[in-house]
């Protein structure tokens, strides 16, 4: 021991003798221990020498990455790796000695065992929160329901008063409560996921706790199916995903954006004078559900879709940008007949962007009737998430088809005076695409002179360049760019 | 600004700043390279540049290499600005490539330096509020010690414990969860 604490360096240059970083200011060497994305590693610079001791207990921000470096090295069983890191992190607490801390993100191993008990995350709850922390991220990996105990154990949320950023993934585990008398003075982003609460623990939390909340983002399952009205003055932005509701308020004089999901509720009443951008996944009439805005304007900035809903469209007359996400245009004709039909419902947009999943298939007539309805539209963009394999050699669909049908391939009654780009987003060459830009090139669209092909492929492959140019007129530039070479 | 002619521009660009090194050498520079340090970007909003910025803590050999960072990026930040407003057209993604590329390679030689310079080189970038430069140099001194053991960091830095054995077995003991 002796010895080695004596041991010195013999470098060739004297710099290279003299302890140069023992002489960085403390921010200088937390910025450096923060780099080693490791609290197990920094708090290890503690025996370097008595100058290292307490450095590290200082730190402004305490980060956990259960998946990563503050895993446990050895390839042990996963409760085993899950309960060194719950050491971990127990042990650095009780070792840290700054008074306040600015930020403490703890990420559990995804490997985490359902055993992990509420009083000690609640434990790490109140250092924080003792610690006046500014940023707050806690995230325990999900358990499936048929692992989650029937009934879900209590998490008590502590008063937070200094905290701008509050973000829980309680990974299904707990249901999270919160004193009436609990305030978060500073709070402006809150997130909780994956947990289940109260009706009316979340309408107090939204409604009198939190007066300066502006984001906020639930994902949540109620204790008992219940109504629930969320009333807030200073929320800007909200994503809503509340599982076991029946009636569902949401009054919001401040909100300009609302992203809506998993919606089964019987009923909503929406007051949002200021919204401009929505986002709905999944259809509410499919459920039965009866949706009202109050007061919004009929025209938003932004409306995305993941199905053409016909009542949440008719709501609204123009919007800026469509976004069509993940439509599914299926191949049986009664299906593409209903998928014609939904379309007479879109409200006018001078962006439309459409995202396909999966099925590239009547992708030629589909990507048309899109245009046949949104004929307003400057610039339409394609995002084709994974190009069906047949699609790649030639039309290959079965009889009957509904792309073979001819009222599909009518160009006649297509007119895009506005039209100046298209942007396809693809990593496959397809048959269906060189379909569609022949026709496009053949629309009654006077102004359209650019097509780009965004290509996430090593490189763009020439026979595919070669056929695309070669079906389109002459004064469309056709530009491939490729992506994903790095 | 943006109602001004082109000889104004071309004024503004070549706006020259004097900085002054602790060993009173004079080094000319750009505005644009100057202001890549928040420290000296507020010394010419406050307008107390005129007679050159006196930098009492940075040596000419560490100055004159902070200099050659700051040309480097400023030249690329004005290149980001312009090339921005057209993401979609392929030419310019090449170039930004090209460029980013060219970034990096400066950045890996620039690091190239022996021990006590990187850490006057850290001492300098953060008494100039360079965000770049001490992002680089603090980074390269963390990467140089993920991995290490106590014992090798140590060796590396030089650092001498001056520990008792039986204070180094009392910290070893309350952050036994860290080495475990």
């Amino acid at each position: 021991m002796d010895e080695d604490r004596r041991r010195r360096s013999h470098g060739p240059a004297d710099a290279m003798d003299t302890d140069c970083i023992s002489g960085l200011p403390d921010e200088l060497l937390h910025d450096i221990l923060l780099r080693l994305e490791s609290t197990r590693a920094a708090a290890r610079t503690s025996v370097l020498s008595r100058r290292w001791r307490h450095v590290w207990a200082h730190l402004p921000e305490l980060i956990f990455n259960g998946d990563g470096t503050d895993s446990d090295d050895s390839d042990g069983e996963d409760s085993v790796a899950a309960a060194a890191f719950l050491d971990t992190v127990d042990g650095a607490l009780r070792t840290y000695s700054a008074p306040t801390i600015e930020r403490i993100v703890i990420s559990l191993p995804s490997g985490c065992p359902a055993a992990i008990p509420a009083r000690r995350v609640g434990s790490w709850l109140r250092f924080a929160s003792r610690h006046q922390v500014r940023t707050l991220s806690i995230d325990v990996p999900w358990l499936p329901t048929r692992e989650a105990p029937p009934k879900a154990k209590v998490l008590v949320l502590p008063t937070f008063g200094t905290a701008q950023d509050i973000s829980l993934d309680l990974g299904n585990r707990w249901q999270l409560r919160i004193r009436p008398a609990s305030v978060f003075r500073a709070l402006t982003d809150l997130r909780i996921r994956s947990a289940t609460m109260e009706a009316r623990v979340l309408e107090a939390l939204v409604g009198s706790q939190c007066a300066r909340l502006s984001n906020l983002d639930l994902t949540v399952t109620l204790v008992a199916e219940s109504d629930i009205s969320l009333r807030s003055d200073s929320l800007e932005t909200l994503s809503f995903c509340v599982d076991n509701t029946r009636r569902v308020e949401i009054i919001a004089p401040r909100m300009e954006e609302l992203s809506v999901s998993q919606f089964y509720a019987t009923e909503a009443r929406i007051s949002a004078p200021k919204l401009a951008e929505l986002v709905w996944e999944g259809n509410p009439d499919a459920f039965g559900s009866h949706i009202q805005f109050d007061d919004a304007s009929r025209h938003l900035r932004v409306l995305e879709v993941s199905e053409i809903s016909s009542s949440l469209m008719q709501r609204f007359d123009k919007v800026d940008e469509l976004r069509l996400v993940t439509v599914d245009i299926s191949k049986k004709i009664g299906e593409y007949n209903n998928f014609v039909n939904d379309t007479n419902n879109l409200p006018k947009c001078a962006t439309l962007s459409v995202s396909l999943y999966q099925n590239c298939h009547g992708f030629a007539p589909s990507m048309l009737q899109l245009l046949r309805k949104c004929n307003s539209v400057t610039s339409f963009t394609i995002d084709i998430c994974w190009v069906d394999e047949s699609s790649m050699k030639g039309p290959s669909c079965p009889l009957p088809c509904p792309c073979r049908l001819p009222e599909s391939c009518k160009l006649d009654d297509i007119t895009l005076d506005s039209l100046k780009m298209v942007a396809i987003h693809l990593d496959k060459e397809s048959h269906e695409v060189v379909e569609f830009v022949k026709r496009l090139s053949q629309c009654n669209a006077a102004i359209l002179k650019k097509v780009v092909i965004y290509y996430f492929n090593k490189s763009v492959n020439k026979r595919f360049c070669a056929k695309v140019r070669a079906v389109c007129r002459p004064n469309i530039k056709v530009k491939f760019i490729a992506f994903g070479s790095d | 600004m943006a109602s001004a002619g082109s000889g104004d521009e071309k004024a503004a660009a070549a706006a020259m700043i004097t900085l002054i090194s602790s060993d009173n050498e004079k080094f000319e520079v750009t505005e644009a390279t100057a202001t890549l340090s928040q420290t000296i970007r507020h010394m010419i909003e406050d307008g107390c540049t005129d007679g050159g910025v006196p930098l009492p803590n940075v040596t000419s050999k560490i100055l004159a290499r902070v200099i050659e960072y700051c040309k480097k990026h400023a030249t690329a930040a004005a290149g980001e600005e312009g090339s921005s407003s057209s993401f979609s057209d392929a030419a310019f993604l090449e170039v930004d490539r090209a460029f980013l590329e060219e970034l990096e390679e400066f950045d890996d030689a620039f690091l190239e330096v022996d021990r006590a310079t990187l850490f006057d080189l850290i001492l300098a970038a953060n008494y100039l509020d360079i965000k770049g430069l001490l992002n680089l140099t603090c980074q390269k001194v963390a990467d140089s010690v993920k991995g290490k053991t106590p014992e090798q960091i140590r060796e590396m830095y030089n650092i001498v414990n001056d520990l008792t054995p039986e204070e180094e077995a009392e910290i070893r003991r309350e952050t036994q969860w860290a080495f475990e």
